[in-house]
């Protein structure tokens, strides 16, 4: 019987791929089917940063961070202020279409220091107050700010979309791939995307696991109360998770910027995918955001790909709902059993 | 001769890799007074909950006035006919005493959601009812004069006392009461040992009781078990319990080492 | 402060002072919103009005689910769009009346709440608005890029002209014909159609199912000893709170006249414009409700001359400048004002009251347990 139904849905299922491939009017070959992979782990890699500031700010603090999109967003307007500064930029010209080593680096050293900074006084003046309150309160706060920090952005550099620029360096490394007589070809945005990702998500791996800081950070998730007790600082510590989280933020929205234009919705988007990264690497889970991002931005890249816009929008939606009704800890993350 | 109220047929409940209960078993007669009693995590709370079904036994049953309680769902324990007070008053903070009492009537009402939208006259009418019996225990209870308080600003012992009236108000065949003396000094003690007694007969309602406080559970119990490390180590009449040696070895350890 | 407070307090007791201004305000207050609209306003204040009354319904309503009960949910855009939408296709495509278009939008409301509430079963917390917050998301892209819902509206006027003022004047408010003021004659609609919604909304809060709702947010484990099964009110508190959206969704559509799926977004911004009105105005209750409405759709006015001097100052325009205030008053109202605007008002009356004042026991009297003396003695008598 049920191998009745298997092959039934089978039928079914590819019956429905290959409507939903005949609708989308686009090829399903190896250049476009390579295409999608490099585009899916590029975005993927972005969208596991954010997923990682994500899970951990919930693991530090308890909290969903509602407000993740418009602090990217503010992070890489603070960027793209600080290039315009450094360039020279006049009144309302864009920003040139790339940017030397120098000024580049110096401005993103000027927006991690101002991601840090506001993620430290988030920590402090806003969810540190409200630890013993409910859930309901620390959501609305994030929300809140998130709201706010938006309508200022808007505020000061209006809501129009900017172009973003990229390092020189960056622009004129280009990988090709030859395949079936056409290219894939792998700009160095994407590279840049991948490795960033790659490299920060080792960084943080290595930090957490091997240093007594990233340690004492992991004690605290898990039992706040008795780090405490053992002399964890647990405030410094929140205020630093919070530091790593929104210069997380920030660099992915550096890295996003250049390929869909800086405006205040930016990250609108790429947020709520990054949400569903994290619902399916499991919210406690860090490997799992990491990973989360990047199945998210395979498959938004791969199936999402192929279907009309609005059933690709629902994408996230639908993977959220169902990581969370079937497996609510996720693909990686712990299943908590409450002793009443 | 009295009718068996709750049986309980050796039941066990682990927790991941914890026994908290192995293999414990009483029984309670329609109109007893029976105390469950043992050192600080021994388990009694835990087979409370059971009975409540706030867990499912991993082995054995629970039988109420005939019916398999096991099987039941949660909210379906009070429906029939047990209810309880916990350790830590759970009472709805937000509300008012009388609110409490009111909820603690949920189940004895009988409007639905259109009829309670519509304020039809069935919803308030049933509203009314249960308020007046609300009251009347509350009287009974003497703490009448709290009824539109909130329960957030009364005092703890007034608050067990509403915990106490809000199991009643339901009507139960048999009511659980956890740890009732607790933070009471021994005047309050024994106020409220005549008090348990005076619901019982007043109320024909059987009691089972978790409780630390020995005078209390010298006084009024007639039947006691005694739970250690989740096991039965005794059970019978509070004078027989009283000498029983494991019973002190239970409470207050190995003699030998004290003396060493 | 006291002694100006102890004054206040004193003569509003006088009886002859106290009555007569509570009776003002309470007369006063219907009127403004009933009488006077006739005489005087136009139709933008008409239209201030009934967005005023759109966002009071949905904020009742999400009050019973996030006030009452103690649930999030970040979905109750998408529950209002889905109610739009349903009217508009109703009264379009099917030419239904439009009081049997409500009654459907409502029932959808109602469906699609009971869908959401389904994962609330599961999932708390964080977890829920997340969900929640998905579904807003994904609803609004839905429906815009949809070919279906595009085709609906292909011509703007069709809906206008359908459901139009014009026919809701003929009728249900053929008193107000001679009016020919069409903003004026829907608002009043809308009053109607508001004051039963909230009339039902008093039902339930005073209600065992009230009740029941508050016991959840307060204890899940008591509510369960007292016989509430969790799931089901969960269920129903989602559903119910969707009817309340998708009430106030056709309304908008009748207040908008026209749909367009591309300009519209029901996203998780209206989401959290429901959320602010309930947490400014004050959480689980329902004058909270309509104060924390009203205060969010006099907002926009309020900042227009600051807008327009800084768009003075600056030359050019200023977009989603809102959103800073709004942003603001969540944040303010989380820390200073938990209970919202109306429970800071009942904190007020309390105070004056002198609740708190006197203490609870008597602290000279032994004890706290208060048995009377009856039953101790009878309970002596050993039994």
């Amino acid at each position: 019987m049920s191998a009745l139904i298997t092959a039934y849905l089978a039928d079914a299922g590819g019956a429905a791929v290959a409507t939903i491939l005949a609708d989308s009017g686009k090829g399903f070959d190896l250049v476009t089917l390579g295409r999608n992979i490099v585009n899916g782990l590029t975005f993927g890699s972005i969208y596991a940063l954010v997923a990682l500031s994500i899970v951990l700010i919930y693991k530090s603090s308890d909290v969903v961070n509602f407000g993740t999109a418009e602090m990217g967003m503010f992070a890489t307007f603070v960027c793209f202020s600080s290039l315009s500064v450094l360039v020279g930029r006049v009144g309302n010209n864009p920003l040139p279409e790339t940017i030397g080593l120098g000024n580049y680096l110096l401005a993103i050293v000027a927006t991690l220091v101002f991601a840090g900074l506001l993620g430290l006084m988030i920590e402090r003046i806003l969810l540190r107050p409200l630890s013993k309150a409910p859930v309901l309160s620390q959501v609305m706060v994030t929300i809140g700010l998130g709201v706010f920090l938006f309508g200022i952005a808007s505020f000061i550099w209006k809501a129009d979309n900017k172009p973003f620029s990229e390092l020189d360096a960056v622009k004129s490394a280009n990988i090709r791939i030859n395949v079936d007589n056409a290219f894939i070809s792998i700009t160095g945005e994407m590279i840049t995307a991948m490795l960033i990702g790659a490299f920060l998500s080792l960084l943080l791996y290595l930090f957490f696991k091997f240093t007594l800081v990233g340690t004492a950070m992991r004690a605290m998730a898990q039992n706040p109360t008795t780090a405490k007790l053992m002399g964890v600082n647990v405030g410094f510590l929140t205020g630093l998770t919070w530091m790593i989280a929104m210069m997380l933020l920030a660099i992915a929205g550096v890295l996003v910027a250049p390929k869909i234009s800086l405006s205040p919705l930016m990250m609108a988007n790429v947020a709520v995918l990054s949400f569903a990264g994290a619902v399916l690497g499991g919210m406690t889970s860090l490997v799992g955001a990491v990973v989360g991002g990047l199945l998210v931005g395979i498959i938004d890249n791969l199936v999402g790909f192929y279907l009309p816009d609005g059933l690709r929008s629902m994408l996230a939606f639908l993977i959220i709902v169902v990581v969370l009704t079937f497996r609510p800890n996720g693909l990686l993350g712990k299943v908590v059993r409450k002793k009443v | 001769m009295s009718e068996t109220l709750l049986e309980i047929q050796n039941i066990e409940m682990t927790f991941g890799g914890l026994k908290a209960i192995s293999d414990f078993s009483m029984t309670v007669k329609k109109g007893q007074i029976v105390g469950l009693i043992g050192p600080n995590g021994a388990g009694k709370t835990t087979v409370f909950n059971c009975i409540s079904r706030f867990y499912k036994p991993t082995k054995g049953r629970i039988v109420f006035d005939g019916q398999d309680l096991t099987a039941k769902r949660t909210d379906d324990v009070i429906k029939m006919g047990v209810a309880r007070t916990f350790q830590n008053v759970e009472l709805f903070k937000s509300m008012t005493v009388m609110e409490n009492l009111l909820l603690g009537q949920h189940t004895r009402m009988r409007n639905t959601v259109i009829e309670d939208a519509l304020s039809l006259p069935s919803s308030r009418s049933s509203d009314k009812k249960s308020t007046q019996r609300a009251l009347e225990i509350l009287q009974e209870l003497s703490i009448k004069q709290y009824a539109n308080k909130p329960v957030a600003m009364l005092p703890f012992g007034v608050q067990k006392m509403v915990e106490m009236a809000r199991a009643l108000v339901s009507n139960p065949k048999l009511i659980l009461l956890d740890e009732p003396a607790a933070g009471s000094n021994p005047n309050e003690t024994n106020k409220l040992s005549a008090l348990i007694k005076h619901i019982r007969n007043a109320y024909n309602v059987t009691v089972l009781l978790v409780e630390h406080d020995m005078s209390l559970v010298m006084d009024i119990c007639e039947q006691l078990y005694v739970l250690d490390f989740g096991k039965k180590i005794a059970e019978g009449a509070p004078a027989e319990i009283q000498s029983n040696p494991a019973v002190i070895e239970a409470y207050l350890g190995d003699n030998e080492e004290v003396l060493d | 402060m006291n002694k100006i407070s102890n004054i206040i307090y004193d003569l509003l007791r006088k009886p002859y002072i106290g009555l007569p201004l509570l009776g003002i305000f309470l007369i006063t207050l219907p009127v403004t919103i009933t009488v006077i609209p006739m005489f005087q306003g136009n139709n933008y204040t008409y239209s201030l009005l009934s967005q005023w009354v759109i966002l009071s319904v949905t904020a009742i309503g999400l009050n019973l689910l996030v006030g009452l009960t103690g649930m999030i949910s970040l979905g109750h855009s998408a529950i209002f769009a889905f109610g739009g939408y349903a009217a508009a296709y109703l009264v379009v495509k099917i030419s239904l009346p439009y009081p049997i278009a409500i009654v459907l939008a409502a029932i959808v409301g109602g469906l699609i709440g009971l869908l959401l509430g389904l994962p609330a079963l599961k999932l708390s917390g964080s977890y829920l608005a997340v969900a929640t917050f998905g579904f807003a998301v994904a609803v609004p892209e839905f429906l815009s890029l949809n070919p279906q819902f595009n085709d609906l509206f292909n011509d703007p006027n069709d809906l206008a002209t359908k459901l139009g003022v014009v026919k809701v004047e003929k009728q249900y408010l053929p008193i107000f014909e001679f009016t020919k003021r069409d903003d004026l004659s829907r608002y009043y609609l809308f009053l109607i159609i508001a004051t039963v919604m909230v009339l039902l909304a008093i039902g339930l809060w005073r209600s065992r199912t009230g009740r029941a709702f508050r016991a959840i947010r307060d204890s899940e484990t008591a509510a369960q000893a007292m016989g509430v099964h969790i799931g089901r009110y969960k269920v129903l508190a989602f559903s119910l709170s969707g009817i309340f959206a998708g009430v106030a969704g056709a309304m908008y559509m009748a207040q908008i006249g026209q749909l367009d799926a591309k300009d519209l977004q029901f996203g998780a911004a209206e989401s959290i414009l429901f959320l602010a009105a309930i947490i400014l105005g004050g959480l689980g209750s329902i004058p909270g409700a309509i104060i924390g409405s009203g205060l969010l759709v006099i907002l926009p006015e309020l900042i227009k001359s600051l807008k327009t001097q800084l768009r003075e100052m600056t030359g050019s325009s200023i977009e989603n400048f809102e959103s800073i205030f709004y942003g603001l008053i969540i944040i303010l109202c989380v820390f200073y004002m938990p209970n919202g605007i109306f429970g800071a008002l009942k904190k007020l009356a309390e105070w004056m009251r002198g609740v708190g004042r006197e203490p609870m026991l008597d602290p000279t009297k032994e004890n706290n347990l208060p048995i009377s003396e009856e039953v101790i003695n009878e309970a002596r008598k050993g039994v």
